[in-house]
């Protein structure tokens, strides 16, 4: 850090330089997954689907009062999930992508940044096949397309920053101790929960307080209404928790940087 | 000083025993590379340990450094600080031009992809682009030589197959300076042979490299020099011929001193012992030159005597074994009373005699005389009664002799 120029000077060349290997591991990444699998790309909305049949069902039983919904609760939890589960991908990906290739890490040296790009690759083309499951959900529930949908790439941009940006902060550590990668499997199952996904935004109590300090919720709002037209009340956070995490995403990106070779020398062959 | 690809000054690495410990540690070397400060490097901390320490050495174009030295001596260390896998504690360390490890061949591997696939995510990782491996893709089929299941998932590969392809890859990219770490302990004869015909050409055509392996024969054939590590130092550095003596030299003497530690430790090394049984007392059995002079060191030439005796309460005829073993406890020879139709004689309850060996055509080393007394298949006694050293007349030469037995010959 004493030198922080050259510090991003040089991380900007590692990452052009290592496009190319990214793009390779992602391919490996993909084919190897569905190579041994029936259901195949079946598997990137099998989740999110049932989280949204279950709460439907549950709702619809009156189990759960979710109350007014602007579209039909069905569409509007299913876009619900789509979004966060791309958040959680994103969150998720770089701990995953290095713990894969832990055995590659220790022998060889290649550009460590190519590991979290080639697993970035795989959350936008995961988004790109969950993308297909919202036609038939805007066409079934005759959802209303309008203009404000061309500001979505946007808004998943901000998801997708938000993600990396606390899965990058948490990767080198995860690399260290294991707890963080059980842990986080069941904070991001609570946090979910806490996060206005599956209901509308809460207006009072302590969800409602909740909801305004948790950072997924503006963006992942925003980005709903902006799908289904409705107006969007929370710009002003969308822009602050947006920007601020795209500012964090170098930021983690450095500091992986800086950890790495550390890491990498603990953790033996 | 262009000619210099690797010069290293002064290097030092520290590891931690406990694993939690060591972990802890990385988060606070993190944590003082984050704020800029240097911390106190140099000092080591609860559990730690130096790995290397204040290792120096340089590397020219074209030349071959072995790194000798048993395990845990540094060497796999060293060659990772030199493929910036691992930060050195303190030190300077300069590499000049590209580094390629044929350390860990095939890593990147994913089982269910076919070999091709499998080339150009691992040429990826290697620092080759797609092109690149087209235009080498014959070769390394070629090279690798393993035909059709290169269109197989890698996980239907033996071990030897994987490597060979893993190696075939690593040598495509033109490095300036290749780390060896016992690559040519694996894969079978043809493909060691194939590997260190292309080291050698790597090695013409100006590549450095350094070579860690525990095979010696290796080391003297590749290496111009040596650096011998000893539990992280430097302990000598210099041409490969008198390096690799004084490490075997220094190998065998440490390898007596454990033995001598552990006299018992060694006699299991050569099949079944006992000791003690009723029937049989007083065994000696020694070996002596043709004067009847003992003595434990023997040439591969001349002739020499095993002498024994002992006292036997078994009425049955006397079947009789010597057995001579390598020290690592392979078997050489037999020679067997009764097979030889040969009776030997009790007087009494005492037996004695000798047996005249014409030339025991060994190369030098260490050996072990295992004799055997036996009522059929039953044990009286056996044991290693003698170790003995078997020299030749030019011991400069010995370290080069492969093999086991001694051909008598002539160059005619």
């Amino acid at each position: 850090m004493r030198r922080p120029g050259q510090l991003i000077r040089e991380f900007f060349q590692d990452i052009l330089a290592s496009r190319e290997l990214a793009w390779s591991l992602f391919c490996r990444d993909l084919k190897a997954a569905y190579r041994q699998s029936f259901l195949g790309y079946l598997w990137v909305f099998l989740p999110p689907l049932f989280t949204t049949l279950t709460f439907t069902f549950l709702n619809a039983q009156n189990i759960l009062s979710i109350g007014e919904t602007p579209i039909p609760y069905a569409a509007y939890a299913m876009l619900g999930t789509l979004l966060w589960q791309n958040f959680v991908d994103a969150l998720n990906s770089p701990i995953k992508s290095v713990g894969i290739n832990k055995a590659m890490l220790v022998k060889v040296n290649f550009p460590r940044e190519a590991l979290v790009l080639s697993g970035l690759g795989e959350v936008i083309f995961n988004f790109f096949i969950r993308l297909l499951l919202l036609i038939p959900v805007f066409i079934i529930f005759e959802i209303p397309v309008t203009a404000s949908i061309l500001w979505f790439p946007l808004g998943f941009l901000g998801l997708i920053l938000l993600g990396l940006a606390i899965g990058l902060l948490l990767t080198p550590l995860a690399m260290l101790f294991g707890d963080v990668q059980r842990g986080l499997g069941l904070a991001t199952g609570i946090w979910m929960l806490l996060t206005p996904a599956l209901y509308p935004l809460p207006k009072e109590g302590i969800a409602a307080t909740v909801a305004e300090w948790n950072p997924v919720s503006p963006i992942l709002l925003t980005t709903r209404n902006w799908l289904i037209s409705e107006p969007t009340l929370q710009m002003e956070s969308f822009v602050i928790v947006a920007g601020t995490s795209g500012i964090l995403v170098v930021l983690a990106f450095l500091f992986y940087r800086i950890s790495m070779p550390h890491l990498i020398g603990r953790m033996g062959a | 000083m262009s000619d210099v690809l690797i010069q290293a000054e002064n290097l030092g690495k520290k590891f931690c025993r406990r694993l939690r410990r060591s972990l802890w540690y990385g988060a606070l070397d993190i944590g003082s590379d984050l704020i800029g400060s240097n911390g106190s490097k140099t000092h080591l901390r609860k559990e730690e340990f130096w790995a290397l320490n204040k290792v120096s050495f340089n590397l020219r174009r074209g030349e071959c450094l072995g790194l000798i030295g048993r395990n845990g001596s540094g060497k796999t260390t060293l060659l990772k600080i030199i493929n910036n896998l691992m930060k050195l504690d303190y030190g300077r360390l300069q590499v000049r031009g590209r580094v390629g490890a044929l350390i860990a061949l095939g890593a990147g591997f994913n089982p269910l992809l076919t070999g091709r696939e499998n080339v150009y995510v691992n040429g990826a990782v290697l620092g080759l682009t797609k092109k690149d491996v087209d235009n080498g893709m014959e070769e390394i089929l070629d090279f690798a030589g393993i035909g059709e299941f290169i269109d197989a998932p890698v996980q239907s590969y033996s071990s030897g197959m994987a490597v060979r392809l893993g190696f075939a890859i690593a040598t495509r990219f033109s490095p300036n300076v290749i780390l060896l770490d016992e690559v040519l302990a694996v894969g079978d004869f043809g493909f060691q042979s194939k590997c260190l015909a292309r080291i050698n050409e790597l090695k013409r055509s100006g590549v450095a490299s350094i070579l860690v392996s525990h095979n010696m024969a290796h080391i003297t054939q590749y290496a111009d020099r040596c650096l011998w590590l000893e539990k992280g130092f430097v302990h000598d550095v210099g041409e490969t011929k008198e390096m690799s003596r004084a490490y075997l030299q220094f190998s065998q003497e440490q390898e007596s001193i454990k033995e001598n530690n552990k006299q018992d430790g060694w006699k299991y090394a050569f099949g079944p012992v006992v000791e003690e049984h009723p029937q049989i007392s007083q065994l000696h059995v020694s070996l002596t030159d043709l004067d009847g002079q003992p003595t434990k060191k023997l040439s591969s030439i001349d002739p020499f005597i095993i002498q024994y005796s002992f006292e036997t309460t078994n009425p049955r005829p006397v079947n009789l074994t010597f057995r001579f073993y390598k020290k690592d406890g392979t078997l050489l020879a037999t020679i067997n009373n009764e097979l030889d139709e040969f009776q030997v004689q009790a007087k009494g309850k005492l037996v004695e005699g000798r047996v005249r060996i014409e030339n025991f055509s060994v190369l030098p080393g260490d050996y072990v005389l295992v004799a055997v007394v036996q009522d059929g298949p039953e044990y009286l006694h056996r044991r290693p009664m003698v170790r003995f050293q078997v020299t030749s007349r030019n011991q400069e030469s010995d370290l080069f002799r492969h093999g086991i037995v001694h051909v008598p010959h002539q160059w005619i």
